[in-house]
């Protein structure tokens, strides 16, 4: 037995995080591990790659009591993290990231660039990435700093490799360049902890799957018995009804709304991401704008809100031209924006009902706040998301990344929502959040408000579009309506 | 079902209050630091605790403490101003040089002057100084420099404009300023303070105010949290660094006017340390320099620790009957002490 968990306990405050865990790893398997968020997967992962030293029970690797009382403890024992919260180094090179502590050097203690670069590119192209390794990590996409990342993890020369939700920004193509990469790597004998909420990738990748839940274990079962249907059963202890159940079946599209249109965008440029986009979501209506990473959908978002300037175009919101490139005045409009990237839309350590209040002070608050006015204003919005726990005052950034993002919903509720534009609104959410959240969606869907998800999951958009456009490579390339598509249909378009 | 609701609030209201009181352990770092260097003088310094004491700090910390409210703002917003010093220079000197203009007092400063000649001469320079202060702001927004060298080169220009206009020469102030900064209200029993620490109290309030009870307030909270949020949110954040640095230049303004008021005269020399010692204040206080935490209550924490040590240590220097010379070196060592002692006390409510 490679690693040998036993007894695992970690409490944090008064609440046991994990409580009695036990755990194994044979070398050269692949192990899932799920749960709901909150569950103690993290806990427990951090625990291995030695970033919580003070923990209950006993870690032996290779039969030996392991020392995890630091990350750099954990490495010697050959255990490498990639974290789900993306920890490269922005304003470095995507080589440098990718050697981050270990660049090659030569007898004088100087960086070998050319290896390294060629190193670096050679790695991203074993996962199918081709792009110049010299750029900045910040001026790439997430995804690809995510797949940086995961080249990091997969090439520090570890023995143990700990996967926290690595696909969670990832498309199908790259999921399965990755999958590929992490086969080959169980072949010469990595062993690796995979922890995820796509439940498919888990029973696709790992031997066995170890469920959580409130920091117990509820069992280890071979990945191949389990169906995702008995794996969500054993994670929330309940049968659920999963709406995405039926993407595999093609799925027919409403035929097309008559509401007036919310949202129009014409001609909107900015390289290199889109080019001469022009659409439109009428009232009540939901829009899928689908694409792989880095098809430029994700920006286009960001763009239609305000969040980034296009060069060219126009936005207009119920017949009424919204400036570019304005948060303020699209956001006072009913123009509103749910990101993927929940670090650049919170203030995570500012309180929950600050972050809540934060963009319609004026209309929910008043001129003179106090913290009694604004909890009373906060309240109403955050049981209306289900945002779980109900203390106001904890920092946004105590709360998982479900809760978080209802924190953001729960922004945009105390004002007015005309169009509400999200990228991949629920990434690296649970089943109960995301089914939540949606669902918070589909209500103001149905109030008359205009929704447009960008996302590259086809399960997300199937299931709750009316209309999905395909993007790729920064334009619209197939418009799916009053039709039957599935999911096929949809890769192959993009 | 929704009658309840409202009940419900004011449960969850209830218990956020009567978590309220103590806070963090953090937050009473800057206290205990505070109480620490007042145990310590009161052991070592004769006479230490006694209303003589308490009025030299708080004359001695007015000053500090209504430029360290503007810089609050500004450390809050996740920027730096180290203009303030040069500014409050640069305000005082305007201020002495129009006085003594022959339209009003003239030279020396003896002569007739009506009220309203007065006003202006001293709301002229704190105009001037909200400009310099807006001026920076603009320019660090504008040219997505960082503040610490927008306003480094500001620093530069106050100080070149108040040598321009004073000649290096000596300036009277008008007399309103010369008693807001000595003369004193009784309090009874004896004990008496003097204006400029009302007009401090006064700032000090405003300040806190603002920052706790106003929207701009809370922007300034959430731009140096999270800039990028607060945009994403609709808050214009270069406007709310660009108030603030403004509202930095005019207590730096104000604080330069009630100095020169207290040593009844303008001169070059004066202001030269207010930037550090202000900066120390804030810091010493708890506020972040990164941004997004801190306030008017903690900085004034930090201005009484950083009077309270001013003045102990002239008093255990003299008792001491130690060189005078060696005051900056023991002061920077206290402060730095004080600085590591907040950081490991705060550090420690963290975890």
């Amino acid at each position: 037995m490679l690693l040998e968990c036993r007894g695992i306990s970690k409490r944090f405050g008064g609440s046991a995080a994990l409580d009695g865990v036990d755990f194994e790893l044979p070398a050269g398997s692949a192990h899932g591990l799920v749960g709901s968020n909150g569950a103690g997967k993290s806990t427990l992962m951090r625990i291995l790659a030695g970033a919580l030293p003070s923990f209950e029970g006993r870690v032996v690797i290779d039969g030996r009591p392991a020392d995890l009382s630091s990350p750099r403890a954990a490495s010697r024992h050959g255990i490498a993290m990639v974290h789900q919260e993306l920890s490269g180094i922005g304003s470095l090179s995507v080589a440098e990231n990718l050697f981050l502590g270990r660049q090659p050097v030569d007898r004088f203690g100087r960086v070998r660039w050319g290896l390294m670069r060629a190193t670096a590119a050679a790695y991203l192209a074993e996962m199918g990435i081709d792009i110049d390794v010299r750029r900045r990590l910040d001026s790439c996409p997430l995804v690809l700093r995510q797949m940086v990342e995961i080249a990091r993890g997969i090439h520090s020369g570890a023995r143990i490799l700990i996967l926290d939700e690595p696909t969670s920004a990832l498309s199908p193509p790259e999921t399965r360049g990755l999958f590929g990469l992490l086969r080959e790597l169980r072949r010469r004998g990595v062993a690796m902890v995979y922890i995820s909420h796509f439940i498919e990738d888990v029973l696709d990748i790992c031997d066995r799957v170890t469920v959580l839940r409130d920091g117990r274990r509820v069992g280890t079962f071979d990945a191949g018995a389990m169906t995702k249907h008995s794996i969500v059963h054993a994670m929330l202890g309940r049968n659920v009804e999963d709406e995405e159940a039926g993407y595999e079946r093609a799925m027919e599209l409403p035929e097309r709304s008559a509401g007036p249109t919310v949202l129009d965008a014409r001609g909107l440029t900015r390289e290199p991401f889109f080019r001469e986009i022009s659409l439109q979501v009428a009232a009540g209506e939901c829009v899928g704008l689908y694409g792989f990473v880095g098809a430029g959908h994700q920006e286009l978002a960001h763009a239609l809100a305000g969040a980034l300037r296009p060069r060219t175009g126009q936005v207009r919101l119920e017949d009424r031209s919204v400036p570019l490139g304005d948060t303020h005045a699209a956001v006072r409009r009913g123009l509103v924006l749910v990101a993927a990237d929940r670090a650049a839309t919170l203030v995570r350590s500012a309180p929950i009902f600050m972050n809540v209040t934060l963009a319609h002070l004026r209309s929910a608050v008043g001129a003179w706040i106090t913290r009694a006015k604004e909890i009373r204003a906060a309240l109403p919005v955050l049981d209306r998301v289900g945002c779980v726990p109900r203390e106001p005052t904890r920092p946004v950034r105590s709360l998982s990344g479900g809760n978080q993002q209802k924190v953001v919903l729960a922004k945009w509720l105390l004002g007015p929502i005309r169009a509400l534009v999200m990228d991949e609104p629920t990434r690296g959410m649970d089943v109960g959040a995301k089914q939540e959240v949606l669902k918070l969606v589909r209500e103001l869907r149905d109030q008359g408000a205009g929704v447009l998800i960008a996302s590259t999951e086809p399960e997300l958009l199937l299931a709750h579009c009316d209309r999905i456009l395909v993007m790729r490579r920064g334009t619209i390339v197939r418009e799916f309506a009053g039709e039957s598509v599935d999911r096929g249909q949809l890769l192959r378009s993009a | 079902m929704t009658t309840d609701v409202p009940r419900d609030i004011e449960r969850v209201l209830k218990t956020v209050r009567r978590g309220r009181w103590w806070g963090e352990p953090s937050d009473w770092a800057p206290f205990v630091t505070l109480a620490a260097i007042v145990v310590f003088f009161a052991l070592t310094t004769r006479g230490f605790l006694q209303p003589g004491t308490l009025r030299l700090v708080l004359q001695q910390g007015a000053v500090l403490a209504i430029v360290s409210v503007g810089l609050t703002f500004v450390l809050i917003c996740g920027e730096i101003d180290l203009s303030v010093g040069m500014v409050a220079l640069w305000t005082a000197c305007a201020c002495g040089v129009l006085f003594e203009c022959p339209f009003a007092a003239g030279e020396g400063g003896d002569g007739p002057v009506s009220w309203w000649v007065v006003a202006a001469v001293i709301a002229a320079p704190l105009l001037s100084s909200l400009l310099l202060g807006l001026a920076s702001g603009v320019v660090t927004v504008g040219s997505r420099l960082p503040s610490f060298i927008i306003t480094l080169a500001l620093m530069n220009i106050a100080d070149g404009m108040a040598r321009w206009i004073t000649n290096s020469e000596k300036f009277a102030v008008p007399g309103i300023l010369k008693r807001i900064g000595n003369d004193r209200i009784p309090l009874g029993g004896g004990f008496s303070l003097p204006y400029s620490v009302f007009v401090a109290a006064a700032v000090l309030l405003a300040g806190h105010l603002t920052l706790k009870h106003t929207r701009f307030g809370r922007f300034v909270y959430m731009t140096g949290g999270n800039r990028e949020a607060a945009r994403l949110a609709g808050v214009r954040t270069s406007r709310i660094v660009v108030a603030g640095l403004a509202i930095c230049g005019w207590t730096a303004g104000i604080g330069g006017l009630v100095n020169a008021g207290r040593l009844e005269s303008v001169t070059l020399d004066q202001n030269a340390d207010l930037l550090l010692s202000a900066v120390a204040c804030v810091v010493l206080g708890g506020t972040s320099l990164f941004g997004g935490e801190g306030g008017i209550g903690r900085t004034l924490i930090g201005v009484l620790t950083y009077s309270v040590l001013q003045v102990g240590l002239n008093a255990l220097v003299v008792q001491l009957e130690w060189d005078d010379r060696i005051r900056p070196f023991l002061m920077g060592l206290v402060l730095l002490g004080a600085l590591v002692l907040n950081g490991i006390l705060a550090r420690r409510g963290d975890s």
